[in-house]
């Protein structure tokens, strides 16, 4: 028998609000609270609504919080809703009413404990007219008991790196031999011919290894919280051999030469294509450990053990943040990945902010040379992909 | 996909669990294999337990959308022990799988001697003919076999986060339909037979160490488990440990609250104050000796925590 019946409109309205805000929410979450009122749930009070919600909606202490804000902000002010079953056997009509809540002809009546209207127990601050203007009237305005969601909404969500992390991987045996080889086993008894022992292999272990580079400060600093984020759930959800992060500030090496690039200071936007080969790989220069950029490590000795056969991620707006272009820090970057290119031939830039931003700026230089890609989902995917060795279609590779 | 009914027959809040006996004649989960009828019983001892309204909401909606319950909380406020104690309010079998990193989901359901029976064959034992002497079914399966039987159990996945990501992944499949069929030997086919009153009822428990994946995280009903705020309710828990003396339980929750309103790296859970106090009733530790934190080793962990404690002390002095 098809259930027709359909949720009240703030429910809807709800569920909603959930899956604009990133909540992975499908017909089945919407049966499953319809399922679970029709049986009786969360009927007493708005807390129990509230802690039916988050039971099947909500899954972590986050969720919880931006839940809880938008069904106060959502749900009518007196309690008052009603649902309406149509079922054949009984065909009740559950009401909610401010007071108490009343159904038929279900199997269990559940005991209603001391039950308590919405958000009644506030009190209204009174007001005094001031200097001839009107008095204000606080009677009806609501005030929710949480009006700041501390949560915060990134546009790529943990969850989301640690999908595409988990694509970095590089599955090798090795270890203490703990699992059973069946075909070494059946191999080597039908070589010998006679009852031998059998034969162990180690267990995979992911031996992929990331080297992150990120820019703090100066134009990144609006994005240091989203960077902290990213970083924090690739360290955490990337279930990577090893992740190390190393800070730096526009650009990770600096003093690269620049004798040759006389000829091109003419023009007013000079582009390097013309003296690339020139341009000598730079690994002078200096990276931080901390986030604060105090701690200094040299740049060459952090390749030497970090970057040899690993992936790297260079996290930074490449100029694009204040929309100019030098050509000092275009060159400075340039020979610096041509001295990471040494190292390791997989690496990506990550930008924070979006494609239309990158115009103009040495960003798009940048991006002609390295592949770049915005620090988005789609992004993150294809930073990945890039990553792994696949194909990227650069208009002048270094 | 068959849609699944809602069973509301079974509640756990409202059975009184104060007024059950301290003993109760239970199914033994252990018995191997799993028994068709009239399976031996085991004296089961009731676990001192009180959960509060919204956690028995919470069990209440899991068991009737036949969802299984997933528990986060701090370490030591009894996401653990809720599983035994619903066991025992509802009179049955607890079959508890405690997960460790090297654990697989497929040994939740069964598991394949295969060395064995290549050394019997090897041998020439007859047995090693039959694949099903080889097959030894895990918690979840013998469940599952018990409810194909006729008989329902509660079964525990303890810190599921321990394991590889792919372990939740792989149980999506079975934790929905709550049925499987062992690969190695087809005919061993396991079925709750779609029955609500019948279904295994799951409780997953998660440290919040690694995320989950976001389907497994979607068949699941959260429930996060606060530490308890105010003072009767910590009260209360101190008593269900049968710890006699009031003055000295009533000081060590003063202290306890106290203690967390400090910004210390790892706030004391309940567990640990469970036993705080019942070692110095034990010892009979003057109630007036509680203000100077002794033997603060069971309640912080970490040398920061104290020296930050005990500078607190000293200024109060």
């Amino acid at each position: 028998m098809a259930d027709t019946s359909t949720l009240p409109t703030f429910l809807w309205q709800l569920f909603q609000g959930l899956r604009r805000r990133g909540f992975v929410m499908g017909p089945a979450e919407y049966e499953a609270l319809r399922d679970a009122l029709r049986a009786g749930f969360g009927w007493n009070s708005r807390e129990t609504l509230r802690d039916l919600c988050s039971s099947l909606w909500a899954k972590s202490r986050r969720d919880k919080e931006v839940l809880t804000a938008l069904l106060e902000l959502l749900a009518p002010e007196r309690d008052i809703w009603e649902y309406s079953v149509p079922s054949s056997q009984n065909s009740a009509v559950l009401k909610k009413n401010g007071t108490a809540a009343k159904y038929t002809n279900i199997s269990n009546p559940r005991n209603l404990d001391s039950l308590t209207t919405g958000s009644n127990d506030l009190v209204v601050p009174a007001t005094v007219a001031q200097n001839k203007l009107p008095p204000n009237d606080l009677e009806d305005v609501q005030v929710s008991e949480r009006p700041f969601i501390f949560v915060p909404q990134f546009p790529l969500t943990y969850r989301e790196v640690a999908q595409a992390c988990r694509r970095l991987r590089r599955p090798i045996r090795t270890g203490a031999p703990i699992e059973l080889d069946i075909e070494g086993t059946i191999n080597r008894r039908s070589q010998l011919g006679v009852s031998t022992p059998i034969v162990m292999q180690p267990r995979r272990r992911n031996l992929a290894r990331l080297l992150l580079l990120v820019d703090r400060q100066g134009s990144m600093a609006p994005f240091h919280q989203f960077c902290d984020e990213i970083c924090n759930a690739i360290q955490k959800a990337g279930r990577l051999e090893e992740t190390k992060i190393c800070y730096f500030h526009n650009v990770p090496a600096e003093g690269a030469e620049d004798d040759f690039l006389q000829p091109l200071m003419s023009q007013l936007f000079p582009v390097l294509d013309p003296v690339l080969s020139k341009i000598q790989p730079l690994e002078e220069g200096f990276l931080y450990t901390d986030p604060e950029l105090l701690v200094p490590e040299l740049l060459k000795s952090v390749l030497k053990t970090h970057a040899d056969e690993a992936a790297v991620l260079i996290i930074s707006d490449a100029g694009a943040a204040r929309k100019k272009y030098r050509v000092s820090r275009l060159l400075d970057t340039v020979a610096f990945v041509k001295a990471l290119g040494n190292y390791s031939p997989n690496y990506a830039w990550l930008n924070p902010l979006s494609k239309h931003h990158w115009s103009r700026s040495t960003a798009a230089q940048i991006a002609r040379h390295v592949p770049m890609f915005e620090l988005n989902h789609e992004g993150m995917q294809r930073a990945v992909n890039a990553l792994r060795g696949q194909q990227y279609v650069l208009e002048r590779p270094l | 996909m068959p849609k699944r009914t809602i069973d509301t027959s079974t509640r756990f809040s409202q059975v009184a669990y104060d007024r059950l006996p301290d003993t109760r004649d239970i199914e033994d989960p252990e018995v191997e294999p799993v028994p068709i009828a009239a399976p031996p019983t085991e004296c089961v001892s009731k676990e001192l337990y009180l959960p509060d309204d919204k956690l028995k909401e919470a069990v209440d909606l899991a068991i009737a959308l036949g969802r299984p319950l997933l528990l986060q909380g701090e370490p030591g406020c009894g996401k653990t022990r809720l599983a035994y104690a619903v066991a025992y309010a509802l009179g049955l079998p607890l079959e508890a799988s405690y997960i460790k990193s090297t654990s697989r989901a497929q040994d939740l359901l069964y598991t394949y001697d295969a060395v064995n029976r290549l050394y019997d064959a090897q041998i020439g034992k007859e047995v090693s003919q039959d694949v099903r002497q080889y097959i030894r079914l895990g918690p979840l399966g013998r469940a599952i076999a018990r409810a194909q039987y006729g008989r329902r159990s509660v079964v525990l996945i303890d810190e599921i986060d321990k394991a590889d990501l792919d372990f939740p992944n792989d149980l999506l499949w079975e934790l929905d339909q709550l049925e499987f069929r062992v690969t190695e030997a087809p005919e061993m086919h396991y079925a709750d037979g779609n029955d609500p009153a019948l279904r295994p009822i799951v409780f997953i428990t998660h440290n919040e160490e690694k995320a989950l994946p976001t389907a497994f995280l979607r068949r699941c009903i959260f429930h996060y488990i606060d530490f308890p705020e105010t003072e009767e309710r910590l009260q209360q828990i101190l008593a269900t440990q049968k710890i006699d003396d009031g003055k000295l339980s009533q000081k060590a929750v003063e202290v306890n609250l106290e203690l967390r309103q400090l910004d210390l790296s790892k706030l004391p859970g309940l567990r640990v104050l469970q036993d705080w106090v019942g070692y110095l009733e034990a010892v009979q530790r003057p109630t007036e000796e509680l203000d100077t934190l002794p033997n603060i080793g069971a309640l912080l962990k970490q040398e920061i925590d104290r020296k930050r404690v005990m500078e607190v002390l000293a200024q109060k002095q």
